[in-house]
């Protein structure tokens, strides 16, 4: 083996692993925060990335520049889901497992409108820069891969300041490790669990278009992503953001290194046995849960 | 300035508090004393908003609050030490202070709030950046009061704040609390300690299996027959 390739592998494996971190980040965070397992995370993601292909190829906008609209408008989007769906099931006894399957549906919505609005062929964002590489001595990176890790920098850091630093961040912290004094504060729990899950909507947004960045895209893609968001948070505990980004890169790295040293086929199994082996050894994810 | 009329709560069909009614003024120091189970914590929570009460209405300041939601209960000034503390285990000290001058009116004064809360808890100073769940069970609770008092309440009810706390840390305590009353404070106190929380406060309630069996001024009930025999073991 040469180190060159090594390297290389290592590099594009962490800026692939960024991008399944920026989509896994606000899965992780309504998961973690509002007991909502939620299953249509990723199809709010594809439904970005849908938007910014119609938007590139009808207007000549970048896909990223796209985010500009849709992450306000999945924000809003979120908002109103949990405002007028999602608040029904919080009382519930089992809001994990209900909330799986109210938000089953909400893919499955999802997912057929894409259908009907872009139709079943898979896409691919063909911008001007999707073949161009940069090349830094003997390493080249293509330019997409670099541009979903500049995106999920700055994303997941953003997410990370606003819960660390900003007011409202503090409160969904407390909100979510002891509801009920949060409350005694004066904390709104539905006010603050709506601003959650607009927040974790809007990230998969950015998060999809990372996603077609790097892959093309379907509208049946979500499924697969999320099998990947589901092995991101479970190995970086559920509802830590930086333990997300942690996650995201670990399987990223693995599974760029498997990718440039073993038949394809292997790639899959070594990143979801790695997953079962994690979840017999330390079931509650390498880091901890923490908000 | 709070006025519970009449209040009954159920929990399924088990009877919590039948017919309890109950006053505390401006400026009083009320002790709600009574066993485990009496119905001390459904009272408070109750008031709180964080109960729904089946029968009754509570006034606080002449408005009625019985069925708005605990954050508005809290807006108006009403603020709980919850029992059992309930701190933000993984904040820091300072954050806690921070999440309980959440409200808009505390925030505008939490640098100067602040500053008075570590002058009245120096060690929680000390200790500003370490997490709330790494400090010992007397510094929880008075980080747990410090956050409380960070909300510039107009009543504050007390949960239980010596529960578990060993004697010397329980008197501090209620020695901090007769001198916020001293400063003004009006307090509504449920404990089980009943001879300590007799002693600080002005007026005692005495709950017995869902209603009042006594009140009265705190000097005259330490002196009553029942409470020396049922709860002071005399």
């Amino acid at each position: 083996m040469n180190s060159t390739l090594i390297f290389q592998s290592l590099i594009s494996g962490v800026m692939m692993g960024s991008v399944y971190a920026l989509l896994g980040v606000g899965f992780s965070l309504t998961w973690g925060v509002m007991k909502v397992i939620n299953v249509a995370h990723a199809a709010f993601g594809l439904l970005a990335a849908f938007f910014a292909y119609t938007v590139f190829h009808r207007y000549g906008i970048d896909p990223v520049v796209s985010l500009v609209l849709s992450v306000p408008f999945l924000f809003f989007l979120g908002c109103a889901l949990y405002r007028f769906l999602l608040i029904r099931i919080t009382s519930a006894r089992a809001v994990i497992v209900s909330s799986m399957i109210l938000t089953f549906g909400v893919a499955i919505i999802l997912e057929n409108l894409a259908l009907l609005l872009w139709g079943a062929d898979p896409r691919l964002f063909t911008t001007s820069y999707t073949s161009k590489v940069i090349i830094v001595g003997p390493f080249y990176f293509q330019y997409p891969p670099v541009i979903g890790f500049v995106m999920s920098v700055v994303g997941i850091s953003s997410i990370y300041l606003f819960l660390k630093r900003t007011y409202v961040g503090k409160a969904v912290r407390a909100a979510w490790q002891q509801p009920e004094a949060s409350q005694l504060c004066g904390i709104n729990l539905g006010r603050i669990s709506a601003i959650t899950f607009g927040l974790a909507v809007a990230s998969a947004g950015a998060g999809g278009v990372g996603m077609g960045l790097l892959y093309s895209f379907e509208p049946h893609s979500h499924n697969l992503w999320l099998i990947y968001l589901f092995l991101v948070v479970i190995v970086g505990g559920v509802g830590n953001v930086l333990g997300t980004a942690m996650a995201g890169l670990i399987i990223g790295v693995i599974t760029g290194l498997s990718m440039a040293f073993l038949p394809y086929q292997w790639v899959n199994l070594l990143t979801f046995g790695l997953l079962m082996v994690i979840l017999v050894v330390k079931p509650q994810g390498l880091f901890q849960s923490e908000v | 300035m709070l006025e519970i009329k009449e209040i009954s709560v159920s929990y399924q069909r088990h009877c919590a508090l039948a017919d309890v009614s109950m006053t505390v003024e401006q400026g009083d120091f009320v002790a709600l004393i009574g066993s485990n189970g009496a119905g001390k914590s459904t009272l408070i929570n109750s008031v709180s908003g964080l109960t729904k009460i089946s029968k009754g209405s509570i006034l606080f300041q002449g408005e009625t609050i019985s069925g708005l939601s605990p954050d508005l209960i809290a807006s108006l000034g009403l603020i709980q030490v919850p029992e059992g503390r309930k701190l933000f285990p993984l904040m820091s000290v300072e954050e806690n202070l921070e999440i309980g001058a959440y409200l808009p009116d505390p925030r505008k004064m939490y640098a100067r709030n602040l500053g008075k809360m570590f002058e009245m808890f120096p060690r929680l100073k000390e200790r500003r950046k370490q997490s709330a769940g790494s400090l010992s069970g007397g510094e929880q609770q008075m980080l747990a009061i410090a956050r409380a008092l960070m909300a510039q309440p107009i009543l504050l009810m007390l949960d239980e704040p010596s529960l578990g706390l060993a004697p010397i840390v329980t008197q501090e305590i209620f020695k901090i609390l007769r001198e916020l009353n001293d400063e003004g404070l009006t307090i509504l106190l449920v404990s089980q300690e009943v001879l300590q929380s007799l002693k600080i406060s002005r007026r005692g309630y005495l709950l017995e299996n869902g209603s009042v069996n006594l009140t009265g001024a705190s000097g005259d009930l330490l002196k009553d027959v029942r409470v020396k025999e049922s709860y002071l073991g005399l």
